[in-house]
């Protein structure tokens, strides 16, 4: 091995090699896929975010919300991700069709936000989660998120706004979220991967031989 | 160890001449690492005080736990080991190819647009602007100037390396030069297709997973790994055991490294053919780590009893058993029996702390203070600073590993358990990461040992030229030194 250019061919032939197999070919196959049209419904699945759930994505991503909560949910039996809740089958390539970027995340300190628009539809209480987890969840490890809100001292007999989150959350203020907030709040609540599909149905309960189907995709 | 008064019977350079062509640039890189090293810690160790104790500055956008997190690995990642990788590259390819470094202003114009591109990336992050996947958060913008600053130090390394005089490669060569060209091709692959022009759906966390996953094991490791294989022989006063073994680890590396990336999606949303290939390639990685192992072992064995020993056996040593306990335990996290425990969990954190301070930041380290000590002042290598900078390494890097493997294991329980209410399975690791930030606080003291060191050194060493600068400067010579460097 003293040739440089052997050093450099060999490395070269390597990377080319993992590249092919790990991006080019399955780029090949689920790189290709397209939202799949759910016949009971008639809607595509999974739906294109609206503006105000899109900007809230990126919103998201620069808070780094994915350092601590993932959005993949594992098959039973690896895991108690659906034991616990958190989705009605595992996650799928194609529950990602419409993220940009794509957040899967790594490391759980809080709980998987795959379903969190299903398992927690409320606006108001995200914001106040956001605001404060620790006023809904007492010991939550979650940063508080107060400079995505507009915090006012409330005068004597003045009404709060309209648009101020409840008394409660900060006696005394009224606390107006800022449209960061309002869009990072619609998009958790467009988080759903819950549509059976043909490569991810519901799990059968063992209890239940009625098993949910999943509905074949329209070719 | 050469002697810097060594001369070369085929060119006539001295060890003194080419140290010196390297001096500027590999100062540079080197105090540049050291002040990363600093900033990046005190950035980790606020992070882990923040995850436990989560209302510390929450009013200030910039040090939310979500941002200062990433900024701190972007600051170790690229700031400080790569850094020192860098001036590894440049010096060991002018000293093994018995050559001046060849255009040296341009490598010095390079390890300066590198800290300006880490700075812009680690504020960005801070601002806001993550890419938003793992270790490849530094925007598009940071990143392209980390590109520009790469391929000036390249072009430098790449030219005096063609220009060498000692035509042989040495095996650190090898790790290298590999190194070198891994880096561009990962960068433009990774920024590419998962942030420049994005892959549709979950391909985007593939792409990111091929980069996160090829730094690590292709430029970092690398890099550590070709100091090693640089420094192993010096400190044992014996040529490297066997050249077969390591080109069988190196190939191992280079071949199994990149397909092992998937490994790290254990339990995502992808077909499972994917995830198996990164699990086997991680398996296969076992032959690399133990090819160095065998070949560490019996280097050491044979060593010369008398043998002057190096200050960098130390940091080499642990480094070395680092690297065998991340290559094992990484393999031990994708077991199917105890993988759904592990995935998600503290455990990998602990692994890349593991393979950054304990394998990675010992090796780089033992190798900056040997470089410093040949370029700069052999009596950097003397003071007491290595001392406290090898212990407090040691049981900082130890610490945090420990912790988090362990808190991680202790985690997958409680989280798999939906018995166990989320609060409480949050707050059972609490206790894990108030060790972790106790070791993040042992290796911020060791790294400004360290930090004092090189500037001790550098600064005693190059009292002359800057009174030479300051003179040209200002017309004035720097009353501070000038007695210094008239002595």
């Amino acid at each position: 091995m003293n040739q440089t250019p052997l050093i450099f061919l060999g490395s070269f032939a390597a990377m080319a090699a993992s590249f092919w197999g790990l991006v080019v070919a399955p780029q090949n196959t689920i790189g290709r896929q397209q939202a799949t049209l759910i016949q009971d419904t008639g809607a595509y699945y999974p739906a294109s975010r609206t503006g105000s759930a899109e900007a809230g994505a990126q919103v998201y991503r620069a808070q780094g919300c994915a350092e601590c909560h993932t959005q993949q949910v594992r098959p039973k039996g690896q895991g108690g991700d659906i034991d616990r809740g958190w989705g009605r089958r595992r996650t799928v390539a194609e529950d990602y069709l419409a993220d940009q970027p794509v957040q899967i995340g790594a490391l759980r300190l809080g709980p998987d936000l795959s379903n969190i628009g299903r398992r927690q539809p409320d606006a108001t209480y995200h914001l106040q989660n956001l605001y404060n987890s620790r006023l809904l969840k007492p010991g939550s490890l979650m940063p508080r998120y107060t400079y995505l809100f507009d915090v006012r001292p409330l005068g004597e007999g003045v009404k709060p706004s309209e648009a101020a989150l409840p008394a409660a959350t900060e006696p005394g203020f009224e606390v107006i979220p800022k449209p960061e907030a309002i869009a990072l709040v619609a998009y958790l609540q467009s988080l759903a991967a819950d549509v059976p599909l043909f490569s991810a149905p519901f799990p059968i309960a063992k209890t239940n031989a009625a098993a949910v189907v999943a509905p074949a995709p329209k070719q | 160890m050469a002697s810097t008064s060594q001369q070369s019977s085929a060119t006539g350079l001295s060890d003194e001449q080419i140290n010196r062509s390297c001096r500027a640039a590999v100062g540079i890189l080197l105090i540049g690492a050291a002040t990363w090293a600093v900033i990046g810690l005190l950035l980790g160790l606020l992070s882990s005080i923040k995850m436990h104790v989560p209302g510390l500055w929450d009013l200030c956008p910039w040090v939310s736990y979500g941002r200062v997190r990433p900024a701190f690995f972007t600051a170790i990642i690229f700031g400080f080991l790569s850094q020192i990788g860098l001036a590894s590259v440049l010096w060991m390819i002018a000293r093994l190819g018995r050559v001046l470094l060849a255009m040296p202003a341009l490598a010095v114009g390079g390890a300066v647009l590198w800290n300006v591109a880490v700075l812009v990336g680690v504020l960005q992050i801070m601002g806001g602007m993550s890419t938003g996947f793992p270790l490849m958060e530094m925007p598009r913008h940071a990143a392209s100037l980390l590109l520009g600053g790469y391929t000036l130090v390249a072009l430098s390394a790449f030219v005096t390396h063609r220009a060498r005089v000692e035509r042989n490669l040495y095996i650190s060569h090898w790790f290298l030069i590999s190194a070198l060209f891994a880096f561009p091709w990962l960068m433009s692959v990774g920024y590419m297709l998962a942030v420049v022009e994005p892959l549709r759906g979950v391909m985007q966390s593939v792409a990111g997973a091929y980069f996160a996953n090829g730094v690590l094991h292709l430029w970092i490791a690398a890099l550590a790994l070709g100091a090693a294989y640089y420094l192993l022989p010096k400190c044992a006063g014996v040529p490297t055991h066997s050249r077969q073994t390591a080109a069988f680890g190196f190939w191992a590396l280079v071949i199994c490294a990149n397909w092992s990336a998937t490994s790290q999606l254990i339990g995502g949303p992808l077909p499972r053919w994917i995830i198996s290939a990164g699990i086997s390639a991680k398996w296969l990685l076992l032959l690399s780590a133990a090819a160095y192992a065998a070949n560490y072992l019996q280097t050491t064995h044979k060593a010369k009893s008398g043998t002057q020993r190096e200050p960098a056996h130390a940091f080499v040593f642990f480094g070395s058993l680092c690297y065998c306990i991340w290559t094992l335990l990484e393999i031990l996290g994708t077991l199917p029996s105890v993988s759904p425990r592990l995935t998600f969990t503290l455990y990998h954190q602990g692994l890349l702390h593991l393979a950054l301070f304990g394998f990675a930041g010992m090796i780089l380290s033992g190798a900056a203070y040997h470089i410093s000590s040949q370029v700069f002042d052999a009596s950097i290598v003397k003071g007491g600073f290595i001392r406290g900078h090898f212990f407090l390494g040691v049981f900082g890097a130890g610490l945090i590993a420990f912790a988090y493997v362990l808190g991680g294991y202790a985690q997958g329980a409680t989280y798999n358990d939906p018995a166990v209410p989320m609060t409480d399975a949050v707050r059972g690791v609490v206790k894990f990461i108030g060790m972790a930030s106790l070791g993040y606080l042992l290796l911020l003291l060791s790294q400004l040992f360290f930090l004092t060191a090189l500037v001790r050194g550098v600064l005693g060493a190059t009292a002359q030229e800057r009174a030479a600068f300051c003179a040209w400067c200002c017309g004035v010579p720097d009353a501070g030194n000038k007695s210094r460097a008239q002595a």
